[in-house]
């Protein structure tokens, strides 16, 4: 289903609309997946970001044309106007945060305002953050409106590939249908980021404008 | 009007910056000319010949200008709607009623959410009277796609509309239109699917008429007849119906809960998974109800409760549970691999939970013969299901009742957990033991599971469990976790005492397990590990003092920074964070004689290896490494002194780490620890940590939720530096003030903020309480003479909100003896004006919270002296 203007692929792709309140790990969590590496940086997203993301399927290559929407209503740009010909959805709320929790309702209401009957997957970010406020046990919109939930990690990966999954099988219409090699990245691209990586460290050395505390190693000899 | 279908168009696609330079086009011409931006949106939703695309767009984009989701913002937009020209108002209506008429079902669903928020402004102004005469109007006469998106208008109307500003008649007048809509008699699927949706969203609105006995009746008859409907998508909506009534009007359901349970039992055995979630759904409703007002009933305020239970759940028992227990044999084949699998027998088994938790011991022999004919079966999934059903009702049913039960079936379970051949089985089992452990063993009950005789067996049987398929593992690691919690206050000595060492080395081979970082098994091991250190005795302290090494050993692997490919080196940071805070349980175990002196022999070692972690670039990592840092100060005492040198910067680090809000709200707490560790030798950092604090506190990019634990953090450095506090006098008053003024102001907006403003009053009174004790018996203590009629006056209005929660109370009560004890008699006349030594006091030492009368008790002596001297 290809907009007007819209360069396409030649395998399948499909429309995924990224909601949620500001702050709960969505730009983090596709950018993870466009160059595993996990943002520290909080930046709001202004509008929207569209993001391709390509998946390997034992049925073949699809992508995810991923709208990353802006939480924060002072960024939303045209807010539900993203949400045309959406053809799956991801929820995120932060467990740490329960009013993100609480306003899961209204995106997903506005959300099937604008594309009725699509697949959606409710994901519970920062499992791994220690002071949980919304616990496992309280997540209970999902059971309401038939949701898929995961509780993923954009920090550790926890379950990252999961919501991808499950909205490529709903969208083929195939249960059995699975990844067959990791989403990561292709190889050349990952010394660049090594690089890139190194330069962050050397950026934070300087910043803290003191050489690094003396290794013990002796000691475990 | 100016052309915007083509810039409409543009705002959608999938170019950035053709998009961004539509979205920017867009926003000029609303700058420019909001009314004629409004009429053009508005036309170019009501033109048939226009591209759907562009139309939806408008619509959408028409709509946003009249509603945002923050107050300040959504009052800016109805403000700058009502002062538009009447004109421009009316033409728009005019196209957005005509749009009702579209051919395309899109647009004009859109058209119906865009008149809902006009209505919504316009309605409480009584400005569009014609609008519902207009709508009702279509119901009777006109086509048949036209009366569908009438009905969808009319939901999305009610649920923007508050009832009081519409006549009571024309409230009647839109129920009937919806209700009548649902009706058999209506003979086009998709105003039949219309009007149950639109009565979903009017349910809130619809409450006189729930509340009249023959309205109700006959609402209840139609929701209950559309679940019965050929149309799967109107059965499902109509269960959605009965769901939202469950928690809505819960206490007008006795008359009809025989034919619900009739109805959802059919949808639950026969139905298409979608209806059938729901119908049970609606029962886990129920109970959910139940369960809240049951607690309410055992709470404090007993009778309290405005709704009274009527044990639905209790009646329903035998037909309801053999119900959920079919659910539970319609597994998935691959469902335990997939943690988030929600389907039947998922919502069946949750639902069953729900219902052991509303009637307790009653569930009990319903579920049994269930469980007694399926467990040894040979199809795995009756095994399954009855090992389901057995853990599912472990929370709810007392002690009592369910020990002979679990007693028998023990032997069973950890049978099963050994030799049954089925992953899904051994998943379920080791789940069940547990929640067997978790609920069922512990210092409260009376006949231990657990015992000298199966106590080896069951340790045996969960570390064979951890060689097991990383699923399977992983509930093994769980159920030890809670094995070990349970004998957290077991005295001197811990009947796991003879099995520490094999349980410590099995949990490290878990962790080291090449498919460890699967189903979370590796994050499980350190967790039960941390546990089973966290609750034992002395008996073992020598070999928790073994294990010290080792982990720091594990943690300095992780350090050799050799090229690791992206994925590794995530892997290593997520391990990093796990060994810190496995290193923060065993300080917290060991950091106190007689094992202190020993163990503090590893303080430098280790120390080296967490400033090493702050050089690795991970969030979680910092945070663990903090907290870790934190406890070795309380361990160290003043002889962390050492370590500021080098730790400071790291500290300083922390504190700026705004985007991290939580490595900074960790980092805060850890300045805490080490106040209370140096004392006066904190005093040459606090120059560079009070400016920090002062920085944060200012800060509007910092999350809020970091701000109330830094006013703690001033009373934390006062009481470690007493007087020399008075330099920062300056810069930390009127910021108490200010944020003091700010938590009277902001109370009672809603639980969210009455929260908030309760966390910022007890951080603003920890600092004033830290303050008055670091300045006791010194020469400056006259210096705060001038600042008590301010937080007596502080003190008062917190008590005149009537919205303070136990912690504030005592803590409030608290800084009052303070402030008496610190000031005496140069603030007796003061106090005995204020309200705070009267009434609020009283309160406090009535209080049957055994701590806040203590604290109350020590401010009358307190204040006694005051006076009296």
């Amino acid at each position: 289903m290809a907009l007007p203007n819209q360069q396409t692929v030649d395998y399948p792709s499909f429309k995924l609309v990224i909601v949620g309140d500001g702050g709960t790990g969505k730009t983090t969590f596709v950018k993870r997946h466009l160059t595993g590496e996990f943002e520290k940086k909080y930046e709001p997203t202004i509008g929207v970001e569209v993001h391709p993301l390509d998946f390997f399927t034992n049925c073949g290559k699809i992508r995810f044309y991923c709208w990353d929407t802006a939480g924060q209503e002072k960024f939303g740009g045209l807010r539900d106007g993203y949400y045309i010909h959406g053809q799956c959805a991801i929820i995120m709320f932060d467990v740490t945060a329960r009013l993100t929790y609480k306003n899961v309702p209204t995106w997903h209401r506005d959300l099937c305002r604008v594309c009725e009957n699509i697949p959606i997957v409710l994901c519970g970010n920062k499992v791994d953050v220690k002071n949980r406020q919304v616990k496992a046990k309280q997540v209970t919109f999902h059971r309401k409106k038939n949701l898929q939930y995961y509780e993923i990690s954009a920090k550790s990966n926890y379950n990252f590939e999961k919501p991808f999954l499950y909205l490529a099988r709903k969208l083929a219409g195939d249960q059995n249908l699975h990844f067959v090699e990791s989403p990561a990245l292709a190889p050349p691209e990952v010394h660049l980021d090594i690089a890139a990586q190194q330069q962050n460290e050397a950026d934070l050395a300087a910043a803290a404008a003191q050489p690094l505390p003396d290794d013990d190693d002796d000691a475990f000899e | 009007a100016m052309e915007v279908t083509q810039l409409l168009i543009n705002a959608q696609s999938i170019d950035g910056t053709v998009r961004k330079h539509a979205e920017e086009s867009l926003k000029q011409f609303q700058e420019q000319n909001l009314a004629g931006f409004l009429l053009s949106l508005a036309g170019e939703l009501a033109n048939d010949e226009k591209p759907v695309d562009s139309r939806k767009l408008a619509g959408l984009v028409l709509k946003n200008a009249l509603d945002a989701k923050e107050q300040h913002r959504k009052y800016e937009l109805v403000q700058r709607w009502l002062a538009l020209d009447m004109s421009t108002k009316s033409q728009i209506r005019a196209f957005l009623l005509k749009t009702l008429s579209a051919p395309v079902p899109d647009v004009r669903s859109t058209a119906s959410q865009v008149i809902a928020k006009v209505a919504g402004i316009e309605l409480p102004q009584k400005q569009w009277p014609e609008l519902i005469v207009s709508l009702l109007s279509n119901i009777h006469q006109l086509p048949a796609h036209v009366k569908q998106a009438t009905l969808e208008t009319l939901g999305y109307l009610c649920e923007e509309v508050s009832p009081d500003v519409v006549e009571q008649e024309h409230v009647n007048k839109i129920l009937t239109a919806v209700v009548q809509g649902m009706n058999a008699a209506e003979g086009n699927t998709d105003v039949r699917l219309a009007a149950t949706r639109a009565l979903y969203m009017a349910l809130g609105f619809a409450q006189a008429n729930f509340n009249n006995d023959m309205e109700r009746d006959y609402i209840m008859r139609v929701v209950c007849e559309a679940t019965l409907s050929p149309e799967v998508k109107i059965r499902q909506a109509a269960f959605e119906c009965l769901v939202s009534i469950a928690s809505t009007y819960y206490e007008k359901l006795a008359h009809y809960m025989q034919d619900i349970f009739n109805i959802t039992a059919k949808a639950v055995r026969e139905d298409d998974e979608s209806v059938a979630l729901q119908a049970i759904e609606f029962w886990s409703s129920i109970c959910d109800e139940e369960i809240d007002i049951l607690e309410e009933y055992g709470g404090e305020f007993a009778g309290d409760s405005d709704v009274p239970c009527f044990y639905f759940t209790k009646q329903a028992l035998p037909g309801l549970v053999p119900l959920l227990l079919e659910t539970l044999l319609k597994q998935e084949e691959d469902q335990d691999l997939d943690e988030g699998a929600w389907n039947i027998a998922m919502a069946g088994g949750t639902c069953l939970g729900l219902v052991a938790r509303a009637v307790g011991d009653d569930i009990v022999p319903h579920v049994m013969p269930f469980i007694e004919e399926k467990i040894s079966k040979p199809d795995w999934r009756e095994r399954e299901a009855a090992t389901y059903a057995f853990g599912s009702i472990l929370e709810g049913p007392s002690a009592d009742k369910l020990m002979a039960i679990v007693n028998a079936a023990l032997t069973f379970m950890l049978n099963a957990l050994t030799n049954d051949p089925s992953n899904h089985v051994k998943d379920t089992t080791a789940w069940t033991l547990g929640r067997i452990f978790e609920f069922l063993h512990g210092s409260t009950i009376e006949t231990p599971i657990i015992n000298q005789a199966n106590c080896q067996q069951i340790i045996t049987v969960l570390i064979q469990s951890m060689n097991d398929a990383p699923n399977v593992a992983e509930k093994a690691c769980g159920a030890l976790y809670f094995l070990a919690q349970g004998y957290e206050d077991i005295g001197p000595s811990s009947p796991l005492t003879p099995f520490f060492q094999e349980i410590i080395k099995s949990l490290l081979a878990v962790a080291h397990r090449e498919d460890a970082t699967e189903s979370r098994l590796r994050t499980a091991a350190y967790e039960a590990l941390n546990e089973v250190v966290r609750c034992s005795t002395d008996e073992t302290s020598t070999m928790v003092l073994q294990l010290v090494p080792v982990i720091m050993m594990e943690l300095h692997n992780t350090l050799e920074g050799e090229k690791l490919s992206l994925d590794e080196r995530e892997k290593q940071n997520e391990l990093q964070g796990l060994l810190c805070g496995c290193l923060q349980v065993i300080i917290q175990k060991l950091g106190s004689e007689p094992t202190k002196s020993k163990f503090m022999e590893y303080a430098d070692q280790m120390m080296g290896l967490f400033l090493r972690v702050f050089g690795c670039r991970s969030a979680t990592a910092h945070e663990e490494a903090m907290l870790a840092i934190g406890a070795l100060a309380y361990a160290a005492g003043p002889n962390f002194a050492k370590y500021m040198p080098e730790f400071y910067k790291y500290l300083e680090m922390g504190l700026q780490n705004f985007e991290e809000y939580q490595v900074c709200a960790v980092t805060v707490g850890v300045v805490g620890d080490v106040c209370r560790a140096l004392e006066d030798k904190i005093l040459p950092y606090c120059d560079g940590i009070m400016t920090q604090l002062l920085k944060d506190l200012s800060s509007n990019q910092l999350h809020r939720s970091v701000k109330p634990p830094i006013f703690s953090c001033f009373g934390d450095i006062a009481l470690a530096i007493g007087e020399d506090f008075d330099k920062y006098w300056r810069y930390s008053m009127p910021m108490l003030q200010s944020a003091a003024e700010l938590s009277a102001h902001s109370a009672g907006a809603d639980d969210e903020m009455t929260e908030y403003t309760n966390s910022l009053r007890n951080g603003i009174l920890e600092a004033y309480s830290g303050i008055f004790q670091g300045f006791k018996n010194s020469a400056k203590t006259q210096l705060l003479i001038p600042f008590a009629p301010h937080i007596l006056q502080f003190l008062d209005s917190i008590y005149m909100e009537k919205d303070m929660d136990e912690v504030v109370m005592k803590t409030a009560i608290g800084v009052l003896g303070d402030l008496a004890d610190t000031l005496g008699s140069h603030v007796g006349g003061l106090i005995q004006q204020s309200v705070s030594s009267k009434e609020f006091l009283n309160e406090c030492l009535s209080s049957e919270d055994h701590t806040i009368k203590e604290a109350a008790e020590w401010a009358k002596h307190a204040i006694t002296r005051a006076i009296s001297v």
